[in-house]
């Protein structure tokens, strides 16, 4: 069984190698100090098993997950995250509260194990664990997204409009289109709404990208953007649009 | 409150002057204008203007029961409007007794008299009114200044109040973090791991100890921020660079308690925990010419990261205290430049306020 660490603290790295030696049925593959590092090791190493940390320089532990397609079973390991702590035991999945003894980190590992050994695995579970943390309410400062095999992490700033496409929504920045598996209501929610409104059950746009608004049928508009790409924009939509820009 | 006119001897001498120029005013009045022989002119003055004197002491009360901000403008209207009867009511007919009892046999003073009491009413009126008006303007000043006195001294409480806060405030993340390490030197580092509990505690205790309205050495403080970067330090290893230059001369300084300890852990949360390349955190105090002494703190931050904007409120307390404690406004400033982030601390070589060295 293929194991690694992924976690920006020396020392925290060191106990879980430390524990990890008395399972000799444990194959250390390798350590890594930050999420981008972490998503290329997991590409490479192709482990069945993570420790992933979530308080990470640049890009949390959640935020690489997100850029991972079929992540392996995972432990979150965390200090102090009152939000984190809730989601994992809402969604049961496990976690380690550093410091942890020796004890309850067999018992996490014994539990991956079991799960590994009987091809249980359940990414739906973390899955639900990230759900869950979108729920934290609080107005997002940056985006990461995956395009070519190339991470991207976008400040907000730079976010132009959001289209949805389908499952997924397309994210237009300024630099470049980014496909992303999230919902319109998730960024509906977390793009401060003095800045970004969402015109269309298809798009949100960012207020100062508005160039002008075109009648468009009998009751709906098109919103020009600075760029020259349009958006839908409905009734309600226009109504909102109305209210932020007070016209 | 203490009554006005009488609270002090510069009061009474100033209350009586008042009366002294007013008695000046009537008897030249009466011996010039009217004629009056200068010994009854006098007597006419003494006696009416006395009697004010003695009355305008006692009409403090009613404008100490009659608050302004209490009653009803109405209600004052009618009070005041009594008052004022009743006042110029028993002057003038205790004057009038007085003066006739006097003048008994004059002729010119009895015709005098009786004539003159619509112009004694009128005088009477307008002197209640100036008493009244000097009266509400002392209370209003008092106060006033017992406002301001009460608002500096709750924020003397509110911000002593924040420092408490503050101190019990320790970043639970870098606690536990910290804890984490130590439980993973203790298996492969005793030694290390040792060494590190000692700085902890000492970095906890200093925090916990001191009274935080104190002022304190700089050296102390500066004592601090080690032992708190000796704990990143083992847990970051080489990633957090430190480097220290502190005029020996400075150290000696009194500076207000837990000053530097937030900006340089404001400088490692927001350079440090954010980076993937290694960060440098810089202190530097020295003397400028004046005597006062100049910190910065200076750290670098991976450009390449994006970080939540903080809000700020580690380093809003930090000037808050600053003008506070040394009561001007431009000694704290900071700054964002394209790879570093700049913070500046003026210590003043006098405390302009002390800092709760009085009670």
């Amino acid at each position: 069984m293929k194991v690694i660490i992924i976690e920006d603290e020396a020392p925290a790295r060191a106990i879980i190698k430390s524990f990890l030696k008395e399972h000799t049925d444990i194959k250390f593959c390798g350590e890594f100090s930050n999420g981008f590092d972490g998503i290329k090791g997991i590409k490479e190493l192709n482990p069945d098993l993570i420790f992933l940390d979530v308080q990470m320089p640049k890009i949390t532990g959640f935020e690489m997950l997100e850029l991972i397609e079929n992540p392996p079973e995972i432990i979150f390991t965390t200090a102090y995250d009152q939000f984190a702590i809730k989601a994992f035991e809402m969604n049961a999945v496990d976690y380690l509260l550093k410091p942890f003894a020796k004890d309850r980190f067999k018992q996490a590992l014994d539990k991956a194990k079991a799960k590994i050994s009987e091809q249980k695995q359940e990414p739906e579970k973390v899955k639900q664990v990230m759900a869950q943390i979108d729920e934290k309410p609080d107005t997002i400062f940056r985006i990461v997204a995956k395009k070519l095999g190339q991470i991207h992490v976008i400040p907000v700033e730079n976010l132009l409009f959001i289209e949805a496409k389908d499952d997924y929504v397309m994210l237009h920045t300024s630099d470049g289109k980014f496909l992303k598996e999230k919902t319109m209501k998730y960024y509906e929610a977390h793009l401060d709404a003095q800045q970004f409104v969402r015109v269309h059950r298809s798009y949100i746009v960012r207020i100062d990208q508005v160039k002008r608004l075109e009648p468009y049928g009998k009751s709906s508009y098109i919103a020009i953007l600075s760029n020259g790409q349009k958006a839908n924009v409905s009734l309600n939509g226009y109504k909102k649009l109305k209210e932020v820009l007070s016209f | 409150m203490k009554h006005p006119f009488t609270r002090s001897l510069r009061n009474i001498f100033l209350y009586s002057a008042v009366w002294v120029v007013i008695l000046i005013f009537h008897v030249s009045t009466l011996y010039i204008l009217y004629d009056l022989p200068i010994v009854i002119a006098l007597t006419d003055g003494l006696v009416f203007n006395l009697l004010y004197a003695g009355i305008g002491l006692a009409l403090w009360y009613p404008v100490l029961y009659n608050d302004i901000e209490k009653n009803s403008l109405g209600n004052l209207t009618i009070n005041h409007l009594s008052i004022m009867a009743l006042t110029i009511a028993f002057w003038l007919s205790i004057g009038i007794f007085i003066s006739k009892t006097i003048f008994t046999n004059s002729e010119i003073y009895m015709n005098f008299i009786d004539s003159s009491i619509p112009w004694r009413a009128y005088v009477g009126i307008f002197y209640y009114m100036a008493i009244m008006l000097v009266c509400y303007l002392l209370i209003y000043e008092s106060n006033l200044k017992e406002h301001i006195v009460q608002e500096s001294r709750l924020r003397e409480k509110i911000s002593e109040a924040e420092l408490t806060a503050l101190k019990s405030q320790i970043n639970p993340h870098f606690l536990f973090n910290s804890l984490n390490s130590i439980g993973s030197l203790t298996i492969t580092n005793p030694e290390k791991a040792h060494q590190m509990i000692i700085k902890l505690s000492g970095f906890l205790r200093y925090s916990l100890a001191h009274d935080p309205t104190k002022l304190i050495p700089l050296k102390q403080e500066i004592e601090n921020v080690e032992a708190y970067i000796a704990v990143e330090k083992e847990r970051f290893g080489d990633k957090l660079i430190f480097v220290k230059e502190v005029e020996p001369n400075c150290e000696k300084i009194s500076v207000p308690f837990l000053i530097l300890q937030p900006i340089i852990e404001n400088a490692i949360k927001h350079g440090l925990y954010e980076s993937t390349i290694p960060v440098e955190v810089l202190i530097k105090c020295f003397c400028l010419e004046n005597g006062n002494i100049k910190i910065t703190v200076i750290n670098g931050f991976d450009p390449e990261a994006i970080t939540r904007k903080g809000t700020g409120t580690g380093l809003k307390n930090i000037q808050e205290r600053m003008k506070i404690i040394y009561q001007l406004n431009d000694l704290f400033s900071h700054k964002k430049h394209d790879t570093y982030f700049e913070v500046s601390l003026i210590i003043p070589h006098k405390t302009v306020f002390k800092v709760k060295a009085t009670t």
